[in-house]
């Protein structure tokens, strides 16, 4: 699989792990990430939704510094497309608690999330840039 | 996988567990007798609740799978008990001996909640959304 990051997804990974309470974001998640193939990630998560180009999952990450159990940690968001070349766009990702807590996304924001692929692309020359944090 | 059935028992025995913590309880503090007990049963309802999660935190949640539909009213329903259950500790002068306990009890709950978010976001709001409309050159990108 090959791993594409938002410019907005990159943006929240930075403001977050500034903050002490997530500043292991990018181990956890990096840990979350590798090692797994397709379907024993995909299996993990949640399947949103489904379209011509994307499927769209959410998944909860354990925040390491906090040890908190299932209702804490981090939720993100990524697309995986349809055809057979396995591009994974992570899209959004957020904390459940503390000072950046946020509540569970409404079904519209979750279209947001699938616009912000289309705006924030559409802006680039080609993905090269997407392929780093 | 857990089969849907058996969430929805484990589902139901959690609210039944719930609803008779809530009654003793209730009759508990009418009485101002056997109140010792109280504290107990509480913690049998955070257990009930933390093996329910534990079986929802395993769920793949998918609209490939319709008859996860059948968990929103039974989950909705025994939210609400524990959220009653625990009102009713929280308005009484049990509140202060007990807020380590309830505290327990409502993050287990806020998880049981985003799995009830979850699939109703899956099953009922997300498929009456509008498609989104890529452009050509993200088509072409990950066609």
């Amino acid at each position: 699989m090959e791993y594409f990051y938002l410019p907005s997804f990159k943006a929240a990974i930075k403001k977050l792990k500034k903050k002490k309470a997530y500043k292991k974001i990018v181990a956890d998640l990096t840990f979350f990430l590798s090692n797994k193939t397709k379907d024993q990630l995909l299996q993990t998560g949640i399947l949103i939704s489904k379209d011509g180009l994307f499927t769209l999952h959410k998944f909860r990450l354990k925040n390491s510094v906090s040890g908190k159990g299932s209702s804490s940690g981090f939720r993100f968001y990524l697309a995986l497309t349809i055809s057979d070349n396995d591009n994974v766009i992570l899209c959004s990702i957020y904390s459940k608690d503390g000072s950046q807590g946020k509540e569970n996304l409404t079904a519209k924001e979750v279209i947001e999330i699938l616009k912000s692929i289309n705006k924030e692309i559409e802006a680039l020359p080609n993905l090269e840039s997407l392929k780093d944090w | 996988m857990v089969a849907i059935s058996k969430i929805k028992k484990i589902v139901t025995k959690t609210s039944s567990t719930t609803f008779e913590v809530y009654t003793s309880t209730s009759q508990a503090l009418a009485t101002e007798d056997e109140l010792i007990n109280v504290g107990a049963a509480y913690g049998t309802v955070l257990k009930a609740i933390t093996n329910l999660n534990k079986v929802l935190d395993k769920l793949f949640i998918t609209a490939d799978k319709p008859n996860q539909k059948q968990l929103i009213g039974v989950l909705k329903a025994a939210i609400d008990l524990a959220q009653m259950a625990l009102d009713l500790v929280e308005k009484s002068a049990l509140q202060k001996q007990m807020s380590e306990l309830t505290n327990n009890i409502k993050d287990e709950l806020s998880f049981t909640n985003e799995i009830l978010s979850d699939l109703i976001l899956v099953h009922i709001e997300m498929p009456k959304m509008p498609p989104v409309q890529y452009s050509d050159k993200i088509k072409t990108m990950f066609a």
